[in-house]
This record gives structure tokens, C-alpha cells and sequence, in this order.
């Protein structure tokens, strides 16, 4: 299978056969290099950050069903920390994390060395400071009060700025991809790049430099959360299981067709959504009902990006007791079929008129950012940080424990908000019932709830000083690189 | 795009599909399989398979 590359195209180098394998492998080995750097800045920066929305997290959950806990320090009231967990993860750790994963994906992809890598260096050191200023801004009381715009005026600038630099990093390194195919992945993490400033200039413009007026704000921000969930982190997501799921199997993704249409589709339909949530409200009826059509419609690329991923995982799915990657992307990616019916069920105006205004909602959000999103990066740091530190990760038995506290744990908390959400929607609309009696309805999910930001946190610490243990160069030393494991051909042979 | 090119495109799927893969990672061979046999879903089939050939399929780790 290998051609001597010295046989044909170059000299040979004294006694040594050069093969294009070894080409191949040597110039994988250099985009890997290149990237090392700013990959784990952005990963790291991002665990951080997922302590910290952990941290706030466990104390948001507890807080809804005791509220008395921290009533003392203004900083630390309901009001302030979960503001301040959702910021922390949506662009401290989703953010970054994301931006690490789509970084190495555009070098591999683009098959060149990382170009200008200092731009990408001082992106993250001045995203980092912006998500910093953001949250003891939050903290400290100067909240916007705009959901998941919450950040303040001056660290949305510093967002911006950083950002505005990593964009130029991506386009650059586009226009100086290796010529050839442009590969599925390459859409979405394009689309997600040039996405992401559309939606942010556009709802800081609209919410606070010319502000639109009365409910309209309402608009603005719900089509940004909805859009920020869809196009930023869904583009990432599911740019990043295109590439993942193939390549660890084996296998070429089962439809280029499926993979366009799907895209195509995911890029029309979900700039339309977010005014759902605004179902029953002061607006033109129109606006709210394009969005339900455009969330309903949604499922043409879910089934295609879903099809797609199940065919091409046919027949391969053993190979996920073997793969950590595997394993968490096709968590993730199965996931993301479920948050989008979810999405559908609970955009129709019959439906919504239950779960409306309860923890329904949040539930459907943590679906699309933890269930889907997250696991899905997961499975990525999986597969690039021994890449990039060249050792395998040390514990087998704390990517287990990563896995299953993160699995239980989500799966708990979408469980509980859902049919919590229900319940307290139904006892909200029944008017017999007296106020106090629909809250205590709703107690048991909430606390149900810290039981599952408990097994997240564990799972959350077992990661971070798993990574640690990578970047202090405490990670295995493997006789072979991971991609050439000879277990694969063992376990690969049989399918 | 002409349309005769518009088809010369369709017709390249299977290359735009195969693109990350290369002569060192090729079609048909897994990656990253890092995890050892035991303790996972297959209990059971670890115990129908030998402990030799077991011992030889899984990488160790601590």
C-alpha cells in the first residue's frame, strides 16, 4: 500500500526508504506541532472556565430550592449567579473549547501548518479577559439583564475585539488551505466563524448602541440565544462530529449528497428560529409563526444529519467500547436528534402553551449546549490533546468515570427540568391551585436537579485533572502513536 | 458552473467523502481505539474470549 515515495518522485536517502506514508505521517506530526500552542491555551482557558460554570451551576441549583443559602452576600443572590453560570459557559467554556477543536480541525484540514499563530494567542488571552471582566461584572451588579447578553458593555467590546482576530486567523488560514476537496467539516466551522460576529454585532447593535424600542428587544434577544445555540455551537458541534465519527472508525461519511443538503438546510432554517419563545406575546403573530415553521422545518436537516451519521456508523458501532471519541461524539450526535424534536414538540403553540415561561426551557437549552454540544467537544479534546502532547491519556478508569458522570448527569437534569417543566406548567395553568402550591409541585425536580450538577461536577474535576495530568506530561507513554495502535487492526479486521 | 460541471462535481463525492483520510490513515482502518477490552459494555464476551488472546487485544493501562 505505501509507494516509496524514493522510487518514484525523489531521490533515496541513502539506505533509507522514504514511503508517502511517511510523508504523510511526518506532515501530520508538523500541523499537529503548529497548532499545540494555541490549541491548549484554548483548552485550557476553556476548563477553567467549565470549574467556574460548574461551580456556579451547583449553586444556581441549590439556590432554587433554598433560597435562603448565600441570601447574605449580594453577589452571590440567584439573580447574579445564574447570569453568571450561563455566561461562564456559554463563552467560557463552549466558546473556547470550541474555538480549540476548530482551530486544529482547519489546520488538519486545510493541511498546513498554523499560520500566524500569534493572532490566535493574543485572541484568547483578550477573550479570556473580556469573559473575566464579564463575569465580576455580572457579579459586581452591571448585568444588561439581556438573556445570555448579560455581559457588560465593556467586556462585550473586549469579546468582540478577541474574536475579530480569531475570525482573521480562520479566513487566512482558508485562502491558504492546500488545494483540494473542502471537506464537510470545513462548512460548518466557516459558516460558525462568519456566523457568530453577524449574530453578536447585529444584537449589540440592536440592544445597545440603537436600541430598538419596547418589545422588539425581546425579539432581538431571543432570536440572538436561539441563533447563538443553532448556528454557533450547532455548526461546531456538528462540523466537529462530521470529522470525528469517520475518521476514528474508518469509515467516509456515508453521503456527500445528505452532508449538503444538510447543511444548506441547517444554515436557511435555523437563522429563522428564536421567536418561539415568544409564543403568546405582545408581537405580530406572522413573526411567531415563521419561526414555529422554521423550527418544524429544522427536522430536514436533523434527518439528513442524522441519517447520515447512523449510516455511516452502521455496522461500527462495537468500536465505541474501544474509542473515548467515539464515545462521546455519538452521545453527542445523538443527542442533537433528540434536542431537536425536543425543539419541535415544544415550539407548537399547543405544547408551548404548557411549557411556556417554565423549566421546560432550560431544560431544551442544556440539551443543545451540554447534551449535544459538549459531549461532542468532549470526545474531540479526547482525540486531539494526545495529538498534541504526544502521550495517550493515563487513566482509563477517569475517562470512564468522565463519561458516565457526564452521561447520568445530563440525562438526569434534561429528565427532570422536562417533566418538572410539565408539571409545573400544568399546575401553573390550573387556577383552583393556589400560588404556593404550584411552586412546591415543581421542588422535587429542582432538587432532583443538584443531584445531577453533583455527578456533573464530579465528572467535570475527574477531567480537568485528567487534562492536567496530560499537560504536565504525566499521560502514558504509548510504544506506538494512538493512530497506530496495533489494536486496531485487531478489533478494525473484523468489520 | 455549467451544468456539465455542476455533474463533474457530483460525481467527485466520493473523493470530497474520503478526503481525510490519506496512505497512513487510510479507509478501513480504525483510529484512536484506546481503550482497553475489559469493563466497558462486554463483560460477558470477555469472559467467552481467552485470557491470551484478551491479554494480547488490550493496550494496558493503570
Amino acid at each position: 500500500m505505501n509507494t516509496p515515495v524514493g522510487s518514484t518522485q525523489e531521490p533515496p536517502l541513502g539506505d533509507v526508504e522514504v514511503t508517502t506514508s511517511d510523508v504523510e505521517r511526518v506532515e501530520r506530526a508538523l500541523i499537529d506541532a503548529s497548532t499545540r500552542l494555541p490549541v491548549l491555551i484554548f483548552y485550557t482557558s476553556a476548563i477553567a472556565w467549565l470549574l467556574v460554570a460548574t461551580f456556579l451551576g451547583i449553586l444556581t441549583s441549590f439556590m432554587m430550592h433554598s433560597p435562603d443559602f448565600l441570601a447574605g452576600w449580594s453577589f452571590l443572590t440567584w439573580g447574579r449567579i445564574r447570569p453568571a453560570h450561563l455566561n461562564a459557559l456559554i463563552y467560557g467554556w463552549g466558546s473556547m473549547a470550541g474555538m480549540g477543536t476548530a482551530i486544529w480541525l482547519m489546520a488538519r484540514l486545510c493541511r498546513t501548518t498554523l499560520r500566524h499563530p500569534l493572532l490566535l494567542v493574543s485572541g484568547a488571552a483578550f477573550w479570556n479577559l473580556g469573559v473575566l471582566m464579564g463575569i465580576f461584572g455580572i457579579l459586581a451588579g452591571d448585568s444588561t439583564g439581556y438573556e445570555w447578553l448579560e455581559f457588560p458593555g465593556y467586556s462585550a467590546i473586549t469579546l468582540f475585539v478577541a474574536y475579530l482576530l480569531i475570525m482573521t486567523w480562520a479566513l487566512v488560514m482558508f485562502r491558504y488551505r492546500r488545494r483540494g476537496h473542502v471537506y464537510i467539516t470545513q462548512w460548518y466551522l466557516l459558516g460558525a466563524f462568519l456566523w457568530f460576529p453577524w449574530l453578536y454585532a447585529a444584537a449589540q447593535v440592536m440592544l445597545f448602541v440603537f436600541p430598538v424600542q419596547g418589545v422588539m428587544q425581546a425579539a432581538v434577544n431571543w432570536w440572538f440565544a436561539n441563533n447563538l445555540l443553532f448556528l454557533w455551537f450547532g455548526s461546531i458541534g456538528l462540523g466537529t462530529a462530521y470529522y470525528m465519527i469517520p475518521k476514528v472508525i474508518g469509515r467516509p461519511v456515508h453521503s456527500y449528497y445528505l452532508a449538503a443538503i444538510g447543511f444548506w438546510t441547517f444554515a436557511f432554517f435555523s437563522s429563522w428560529t428564536g421567536m418561539q419563545r415568544l409564543i403568546d406575546g405582545p408581537f405580530p403573530a406572522w413573526m411567531i409563526t415563521a419561526s414555529i415553521a422554521a423550527t418544524i422545518l429544522t427536522i430536514i436537516p436533523v434527518a439528513t444529519v442524522g441519517l447520515n451519521h447512523h449510516m455511516t456508523m452502521r455496522d461500527h458501532f462495537p468500536l465505541m467500547r474501544y474509542s473515548p471519541t467515539l464515545r462521546f461524539t455519538v452521545f453527542g450526535a445523538i443527542a442533537y436528534t433528540a434536542f431537536s424534536v425536543v425543539g419541535v414538540i415544544i415550539s407548537l403553540r399547543s405544547m408551548a402553551s404548557i411549557v411556556h415561561f417554565t423549566e421546560a426551557t432550560l431544560g431544551y437549552t442544556y440539551m443543545g449546549l451540554y447534551a449535544f454540544f459538549t459531549m461532542v467537544i468532549f470526545g474531540s479534546m479526547y482525540y486531539i490533546v494526545p495529538r498534541l502532547v504526544g502521550r495517550e491519556w493515563r487513566y482509563a478508569s477517569l475517562i470512564k468515570l468522565h463519561f458516565w458522570g457526564s452521561t447520568y448527569g445530563i440525562g438526569l437534569m434534561v429528565l427532570l427540568l422536562l417533566v418538572g417543566g410539565m408539571v409545573q406548567g400544568l399546575s401553573l395553568a390550573d387556577a383552583t391551585l393556589p400560588f404556593d402550591e404550584t411552586t412546591q409541585s415543581v421542588l422535587p425536580y429542582l432538587r432532583g436537579r443538584t443531584l445531577s450538577w453533583i455527578l456533573l461536577t464530579v465528572s467535570h474535576f475527574v477531567f480537568a485533572f485528567h487534562f492536567g495530568l496530560m499537560l504536565l506530561g504525566f499521560g502514558r507513554t504509548a510504544s506506538v502513536p494512538t493512530f497506530l495502535n496495533p489494536l486496531e487492526r485487531e478489533v478494525g479486521g473484523g468489520h | 458552473m455549467s451544468w456539465t460541471e455542476f455533474l463533474a462535481n457530483l460525481k467527485r463525492s466520493d473523493q470530497n467523502a474520503a478526503v481525510i483520510f490519506d496512505q497512513d490513515e487510510p479507509i478501513g482502518r480504525p483510529t484512536d481505539l484506546v481503550m482497553p477490552r475489559k469493563r466497558w459494555f462486554g463483560r460477558r464476551d470477555l469472559k467467552k474470549s481467552s485470557p491470551t488472546a484478551h491479554r494480547a487485544a488490550a493496550p494496558k493501562l493503570s
